[in-house]
């Protein structure tokens, strides 16, 4: 996908979307951390984040401990996260310390954005209230995936976008926060922009990009798709929601 | 002496202690008395009977009783024999002198008056020649016409075989009360039967002579009248060992123990004694018995075995599985003269309290035998001696004082005790290995976990805090907040390990195989029961559009894992219920919020509210809930459609 490449400089004043580290870092360059351990992944990681160009800074943190040093130095572009990581090397690790990790991070970094790339997504479900209050990017990706969507998912990740259907369950209807129910509502029936919505919640309107980015997710719509289609993300949200019923 | 008595007895208590535990055996020797009781065990203690007595050892040609045999191949046309040769034999036989004579014949009508005027006239002539009638149904057969019934009433004797009911004889008459179609049985005849009379007549000449036993006037008995003495003859009585509850044990039968040998009783040829060709001494002094083999049923099934010389002559279209009447009146007079002249036992038995209580220690010597070994098989191997041991004593009672105890019963009662108990403990031990080998892998996997708790956690720390202080990192704050990290991590794993030791830390959904943690945070492990249930295919859920989830979280000191599990399975409930009941919902808000010093766990859909009164499983397990945790629960139609379950508790429950 050499447009994705060739795209990639554009990422960054791309910020009405929640892309909000970038500049942080203080440099030109998009910083991406990979906590990750394991040798045949962390390559396979490497040769995904290939696909992100030369022009990123790249760094490899093998336990906890220095992930969250070093993140607590500097706010990466993305972090690369593996659910189970050995806290020392040839120990076999549980998710569980993982998962705390992962809650510590988001508590801590609300605005990081994290792709989570795993054996066992399963095990994030019963954080998804957390993720759900997350304001960075966050997907999943299963280990098991093929590298075009597991670099899909970690560029959406870098983009700030949300993408965890993977570990909802989608059988029985949607599961909505209901400030993005009303986010929906002040949009599509009232015709509200991002700034009227904002002050209709009491929310910052970089919230309200959050509530989109997370009504997206749920709606399963995929804003670079959509765009690179030509369509109007809005109205393509709004009529999904209607669709769905979530929208009167 | 005295301690090995002392320690015996002490094993014994514990044994008996032991098998207390297990009251199965217990159980089922009150099982074998009462169906021997109803006498289900009839069958096969007959059975084991006859298998004892044909094990004996052949016993000697007996030397009082001889058998004469009218064959009606020696007869021209195969045919009766007549009253004249009857008469023409009897009368042969009475020149040799013999005791007491019995023809087991019937001599039905007359064909040829002259002969059996003649035979008749043998009879009045000869006291000691007695005959023989049938006097119980199907088939009576009259006595000889002819004879007069003062002839009839002395010298005739019935010759019916009381059947068992496998069909197989193994008793005697010794007597009967004829049946004069009078409804008063009380002065019916009475009559000997055969066997007996033969038997009576040979003891007179031998100087004893039958009596009521003083003691007991129903027994007939023998008095020596040289030196006064009385030996009984047993009577049969309804309870009489294996014949609890035969109905047809009617008054004065006795047991047929039977001569066992292929050569029980010399047997002379009818057809012999007619031409002469005969050793007078042969008859001398003996009691004879003179029978054919031509009439039904020609064999009587009967245990013991025949001496008829098996060469041919006699035609044989049945297999010979018994003997014929002559043989068997034989043995029936000749265990009478034995029992008197040599003491040869005759059979008896012992009052049913004896047997039962046989019975009842033979159960428990099975149950004792095999608690008392500690490995199955050397337990086994006991049991089969003790069998063998109860078998053998119970024959050598049987031949030695013709004492026929519950032989069936006792080892049949040994041995199903015994294997049940052996089954028992061997389960026991297998159980207590299988537990040892369980608690071994926990043991392993406790280690293991322990381990990996001290590796993902505070040895992280330490290598951290080691690397920084290598690194000359002194930062006094940095070092004492890794340090406050590891004392956290180190108790941390020690109030894990124990939680899991001490409690099940998991609630489990029966109906699928998924575990939730329960020491993780409350407001998680509600989510992930929210989220497991909402992946059930249930119809309510089916119509669902919106869903809404928040859970607060809680202090966790507040809530102890029993009931963090039994919160997890109200808020299952509610919205398993949800899915069963709420049809057509398109909405579905569950919430979990405090307030208050209150938490309020919420299940809210816009389904059809509540349609039945019912109580069921669930909100009973609701009301349970909400004593033990204090809180109230409810469960209500909303008035604009769709139905709310909530539970609300206080939070500081102590």
């Amino acid at each position: 996908m050499p447009t994705v490449v060739s795209a990639l400089p554009q990422l960054i004043p791309f910020s009405q979307e929640p892309m909000t580290s970038t500049l942080a870092s203080g440099s030109d360059r998009p910083t991406i951390f990979v906590v990750e351990d394991h040798p045949t992944t962390l390559a396979g990681i490497h040769s995904i984040l290939k696909r992100f160009g030369d022009n990123i800074a790249l760094e490899t943190l093998p336990t906890l401990q220095e992930a969250r040093e070093a993140i607590y130095r500097l706010e990466p572009d993305l972090l690369v996260l593996d659910l189970q990581l050995p806290e020392s090397p040839g120990e076999t690790a549980t998710t569980e310390v993982g998962i705390q990790f992962l809650k510590d991070l988001m508590q801590n970094h609300a605005e990081l954005n994290i792709a989570v790339h795993t054996s066992y997504p399963d095990a994030l479900v019963r954080i998804i209230p957390d993720i759900d209050n997350h304001r960075g990017g966050f997907t999943v990706t299963s280990k098991d995936s093929s590298t075009d969507k597991a670099f899909e998912r970690f560029k959406a990740a870098f983009q700030g976008y949300t993408h965890t259907r993977d570990i909802r369950s989608l059988k029985a209807g949607l599961e909505l926060k209901p400030e993005w129910l009303e986010t929906l509502d002040l949009a599509c029936k009232e015709g509200y922009q991002d700034r009227a919505i904002a002050k209709h919640l009491h929310v910052s309107e970089s919230m309200v990009r959050n509530y989109w980015s997370k009504i997206y997710d749920v709606l399963g719509i995929y804003p670079e798709d959509e765009k690179e289609e030509g369509r109007n993300l809005r109205i393509v949200t709004c009529l999904k929601a209607r669709e769905e019923g979530l929208v009167d | 002496m005295l301690p090995i008595i002392h320690y015996t007895l002490r094993e014994l208590k514990a044994a008996l202690e032991k098998s207390w535990e297990w009251r199965i055996g217990y159980f089922l020797i009150g099982g074998f008395i009462l169906a021997r009781w109803l006498g289900l065990f009839s069958h096969p203690e007959l059975i084991a009977l006859d298998f004892l007595l044909r094990r004996r050892l052949a016993e000697k040609q007996d030397e009082h009783v001889v058998i004469v045999l009218l064959d009606t191949n020696d007869v021209e046309d195969q045919q009766e024999w007549s009253d004249e040769q009857i008469t023409q034999l009897l009368e042969n036989i009475m020149t040799a002198d013999p005791v007491v004579v019995g023809l087991n014949v019937f001599r039905g009508e007359i064909i040829d008056q002259e002969a059996r005027s003649r035979l008749v006239s043998l009879f009045e002539k000869y006291d000691n020649l007695i005959s023989v009638e049938k006097v119980l149904p199907p088939r009576p057969i009259p006595p000889m016409e002819g004879a007069p019934s003062q002839v009839i009433n002395s010298q005739f004797g019935l010759n019916d075989i009381p059947a068992d009911s496998d069909g197989r004889h193994r008793r005697v008459f010794i007597g009967a009360y004829l049946d004069d179609g009078n409804q008063n049985p009380q002065d019916n005849t009475f009559r000997f039967s055969f066997s007996f009379q033969v038997a009576t007549r040979y003891l007179e000449n031998e100087g004893f002579t039958l009596e009521n036993y003083p003691k007991d006037p129903e027994i007939p008995s023998f008095l020596n009248i040289h030196t006064n003495q009385y030996t009984k003859i047993p009577v049969l009585k309804p309870t009489f060992g294996g014949y609890i509850r035969n109905p047809d044990i009617a008054p004065l039968q006795t047991m047929l123990n039977f001569r066992t040998g292929n050569n029980t009783f010399e047997i002379i040829r009818g057809s012999d004694l007619l031409s002469g060709e005969y050793n007078r001494n042969d008859l001398v002094e003996k009691a004879v018995i003179v029978g054919s083999n031509d009439f039904f049923p020609r064999f009587i099934p009967v245990a013991a075995s025949s001496s008829l010389p098996d060469n041919g002559e006699i035609p044989i279209f049945l297999p010979r599985i018994g003997i014929i009447g002559a043989e068997f009146e034989a043995h029936a007079t000749s265990q009478i003269i034995n029992r008197i002249l040599h003491k040869r036992p005759l059979i008896r038995a012992i009052h049913p309290v004896q047997e039962n209580t046989l019975i009842i220690l033979s159960g428990i010597l099975g149950i004792i035998v095999s608690m008392t070994m500690r490995s199955t098989f050397k337990g086994l191997l006991l049991l089969i001696i003790v069998f063998f041991l109860i078998v053998l004593s119970c024959y050598l009672f049987l031949i030695q004082l013709g004492l026929w105890l519950p032989v069936f019963p006792m080892s049949a009662v040994l041995v199903l005790c015994g294997i049940t108990y052996l089954s028992f403990s061997y389960q026991n031990q297998k159980t207590a290995l299988d537990e040892a080998r369980k608690l071994e892998v926990e043991r392993r996997k406790a280690i293991e976990r322990t381990f990996n708790f001290i590796h993902a956690g505070p040895l992280q720390t330490l290598a951290s805090l080691l690397r920084n202080v290598r690194d000359g990192k002194l930062d006094q704050s940095y070092l004492l907040s890794d340090l406050e990290d590891l004392n956290r991590e180190i108790r941390g794993i020690g109030e894990r390990l124990r939680q899991e030791a001490i409690e099940d830390v998991y609630f489990i959904d029966s109906r699928r195989d998924l575990k939730i943690d329960l020491t993780h945070p409350i407001h998680e492990v509600f989510y992930e029961v929210y989220s497991i249930c909402m992946q059930k295919d249930l119809p309510g859920f089916r119509t669902l559009k919106v869903r809404s989830v928040t859970f607060a979280s809680l202090d966790e000191d507040d809530i102890n894992i029993d009931v963090k599990r039994k919160l997890c399975g109200f808020l299952q409930e509610a919205l398993e219920n949800v899915g069963k009941h709420a049809m057509g919902a398109t909405r579905l808000i569950v919430s979990g919020k405090i307030s208050e010093g209150y938490y309020c766990l919420r299940v809210d859909d816009n389904g059809p509210g509540i349609q039945s009164p019912q109580l069921g499983e669930g909100t009973r397990f609701c009301k349970r809930l909400e004593e033990s945790i204090k809180g109230k629960f409810s469960r209500v139609s909303k008035s604009s459609g769709g139905t709310v379950c909530q539970l609300i508790w206080p939070l500081q429950l102590n």
